[in-house]
């Protein structure tokens, strides 16, 4: 079985996964969602934001939805992106992976503050 | 950052990326445009741009991308084939760029090894030439005397009564004129074209062929029996230069003679052209660019004589002795 190209899920694929856990987004409104949910630490530009498109829509992890019934006259063209199953599930071992390091910092007792 | 330069940026992409996702790339820029304003913010805005290029760009590299669905070719019914244009882009700048700098770099590659010397593979005895190697070999291969006196022995005459051409008496032949292909194939060479050529009933001629080193070639009976060994030495420039070591292996097979020289006995290079003559014997050695052409002459310690380097420098002398080895050098 070939080698997954997202293996390990890069941190701007992963944010975009994340991004899109609630809803469909286009890809200005993904570079806002990962801004808004990173604190504005990550701000994907458009390069990395579509080559991680093409990557995850590549590996099926979101897919390309048809939202033209519901477009403004400003979204005409714009794309709209969807999670995919397989996504959510590489989401959802990516931040057991995560959590389980966050786990590991803690019982090393090199976090302090108010993390999780 | 204006849209404009952004867009010249985007050419860096490879152009599936940029046939999937420059509008969409310059409508994100031109919301985050829109959106953030102000000096700082904008510095900001070109400066992720900037960091969005480099860090993006292998991974656009990587990415695969789906084929742009072709064109179907219009249904001709009339039997003619049609033809379709697949790649509508023009050649990009890059890739010419690209191509003759590999062409030039290609090039530079060959002259250089074309330049350098080529490798000397000895033949084995028993064949392994080429038909050109044994062709070459033949008519370089120094006539003895009575091939050629046979060969000398058959005269052509022009039959133009105003320009007549008679082979006959005694000829001495000047070494530097001498052409070692046989007399036959001199002959039909030199006197083609002028007329259909007449044998004549040959007169008695006396040819003495000399070597090109100026050596004549002797019987097997009369060489030198002690030719064939190893021998060490130096050799000397005219000009005071240091003494540089030798170290040959010589072996007579007849009139010729053959095997290996060098600065020592690791260093080993083929000689060839070699003659025995008498006491003397003569041989060249190719190191490299340069060649050493020896005349050496056979006295009781061993072989002393000449030996003269040309190369890229020019051409000197010099004074070279050789022994057996286990013997300190006279020089």
């Amino acid at each position: 079985m070939p080698k997954r190209r997202l293996d390990p899920l890069p941190s701007a694929a992963f944010q975009i996964l994340l991004s899109l856990t609630d809803e469909d987004l286009h890809g200005y409104g993904i570079m806002r969602q990962v801004e808004q949910q990173t604190s504005g630490r990550m701000r994907l530009g458009p390069g990395t934001l579509y080559s991680s498109i093409q990557s995850l829509l590549e590996d099926g992890l979101i897919n390309e939805v048809d939202h033209s019934g519901e477009r403004s006259a400003a979204d005409e063209r714009r794309r709209y992106y969807r999670l995919t199953t397989a996504g959510r599930k590489v989401a959802r071992s990516e931040a057991e992976r995560l959590a389980n390091l966050l786990r590991a910092a803690r019982t090393k007792g090199i976090l302090r503050g108010d993390y999780v | 950052m204006s849209e404009k330069i952004y867009v010249c940026l985007l050419r860096l992409f490879p152009p599936a990326f940029r046939r999937q996702y420059q509008q969409e790339a310059l409508r994100l820029l031109r919301d985050r445009l829109r959106d953030e304003k102000g000096f700082f913010r904008q510095l900001r805005l070109g400066f992720d741009l900037l960091v969005d290029l480099i860090g993006a760009l292998p991974q656009a590299y990587r990415n695969t991308y789906p084929k742009p669905a072709a064109a179907s070719p219009a249904p001709r019914f009339d039997g003619a084939p049609s033809f379709q244009v697949l790649q509508k882009e023009p050649m990009q700048r890059g890739v010419v760029l690209i191509g003759g700098c590999a062409s030039i770099t290609v090039l530079a590659a060959f002259i250089y090894v074309m330049q350098g010397p080529v490798a000397f593979h000895p033949a084995e005895p028993k064949g392994h030439k080429s038909p050109i190697e044994l062709v070459m070999e033949h008519l370089n291969q120094p006539l003895t005397v009575d091939e050629a006196n046979k060969a000398a022995s058959v005269a052509f005459r022009s039959d133009s009564s105003s320009v007549g051409y008679q082979l006959a008496g005694a000829v001495d032949q000047d070494p530097n004129l001498v052409d070692s292909r046989p007399a036959q194939s001199r002959a039909a060479t030199t006197f083609s074209g002028s007329a259909s050529p007449q044998f004549v009933q040959p007169a008695p001629i006396r040819i003495v062929v000399r070597s090109a080193s100026g050596l004549t070639p002797q019987s097997p009976a009369t060489v030198l029996e002690n030719v064939s060994a190893r021998w060490t030495g130096s050799w000397r420039a005219v000009d005071g230069d240091p003494d540089f070591p030798q170290w040959f292996s010589l072996s007579e097979d007849g009139a010729k003679l053959g095997g290996t020289g060098g600065p020592n006995r690791s260093a080993q290079y083929p000689i060839f052209e070699g003659l025995v003559a008498g006491e003397s014997v003569s041989f060249e050695l190719q190191i490299g660019q340069k060649t050493f052409l020896y005349y050496l002459k056979f006295q009781d310690q061993g072989p002393d004589g000449t030996v003269s380097v040309t190369g890229p420098n020019g051409k000197r002398t010099a004074a070279v002795r050789f022994e057996r080895p286990g013997r300190p050098s006279p020089m």
